[in-house]
């Protein structure tokens, strides 16, 4: 008679889709890291061009612009928070709200880039190549983490979520806690240093 | 995945830590109007800061399983560099 070791039977698996994220995550660590670099590397090398460039950027603009992001970051928790003590009200207005602010976040960043844009500074300049594409980039990713959000109020409205069932939201909160940690490094890097 | 008294007892530590990503932030935009030489190594630590806050709270990383950790970690070696860049060579070249 063959029986399982003990020591097997109680071993306790790692959740394989949140390790997924994870995973994924990893990558789009290495991802956003190439992409700063070239954008580091590209300001080095043109100095004069990068302190022209950065003279016509809103630091106080962006620096609320990085609030607001921050702010739906936490509202993510609040929304997790709520769904696992079984409150669905409280997981749908915190998840309306990072809805709200993600856009806010968004048009706050088109508002800078068409005040760039007003001033003759293009896609096309040696800094405005790197600076467009790092931000550009990052923006579509809150713009899919949107999207994601939408989706993710729309189950909720329906009542896929409870206490015991809230794995979307938790993995949603995990991408969405990484695209404010990307933004908390290019804040510093393009707008503050 | 159920509710439990543990994680009610997290949620003072993520007001706080909100309330310290905040602060951090308006601080950073203080200081990134000094010198180059003061500003680069504080703005570094700060950033540095909000972000490992993020990840252990708001990512639940210092609550959550060990084996998640990796696959950040891994990510972050890449990052090594750019703070080497940022902390070592700009401060010569600003």
């Amino acid at each position: 008679m063959s029986e399982m070791p003990p020591q097997t039977a109680f071993v306790e698996q790692p959740d394989n889709t949140k390790l997924a994220i994870w995973l994924f995550l990893g990558g789009e660590i290495v991802f956003f890291a190439t992409l700063i670099l070239t954008l580091v590397f590209t300001r080095l090398s043109h100095p004069s061009e990068f302190h022209e460039f950065i003279s016509h950027l809103t630091i106080p603009l962006i620096g609320v612009n990085t609030f607001v992001l921050i702010t739906s970051s936490f509202l993510v928790v609040r929304g997790l928070e709520a769904v696992r003590q079984g409150d669905q009200p409280g997981l749908r207005n915190n998840i309306l709200g990072v809805i709200v602010l993600g856009a806010l976040f968004l048009g706050g960043q088109a508002y800078e880039w068409m005040g760039l844009f007003r001033e003759n500074i293009g896609v096309k300049s040696i800094i405005g190549t790197p600076f467009f594409t790092v931000t550009g980039i990052h923006g579509t990713h809150v713009f899919v983490g949107i999207i994601w959000a939408i989706y993710i109020l729309v189950l909720a409205t329906r009542g896929a979520f409870s206490d015991r069932r809230h794995q979307g939201v938790e993995l949603f909160g995990l991408y969405w806690h990484f695209v404010d940690i990307v933004w908390i490094v290019l804040f510093t890097v393009i707008y503050l240093i | 995945m159920s509710a439990n008294p543990s994680q009610a007892r997290l949620r003072p530590a993520f007001h706080l830590v909100f309330i310290a990503l905040a602060i951090f932030t308006a601080v950073e935009v203080g200081v990134s109007y000094l010198a180059p030489a003061i500003k680069i190594p504080v703005l570094i630590i700060l950033s540095g800061v909000k972000a490992v806050l993020v990840a252990l709270y708001f990512m639940h990383l210092k609550f959550d399983r060990r084996i998640y950790v990796w696959p950040f970690l891994i990510g972050l070696v890449v990052i090594i560099p750019i703070v080497l860049i940022l902390t070592v060579v700009m401060p010569k070249v600003l």
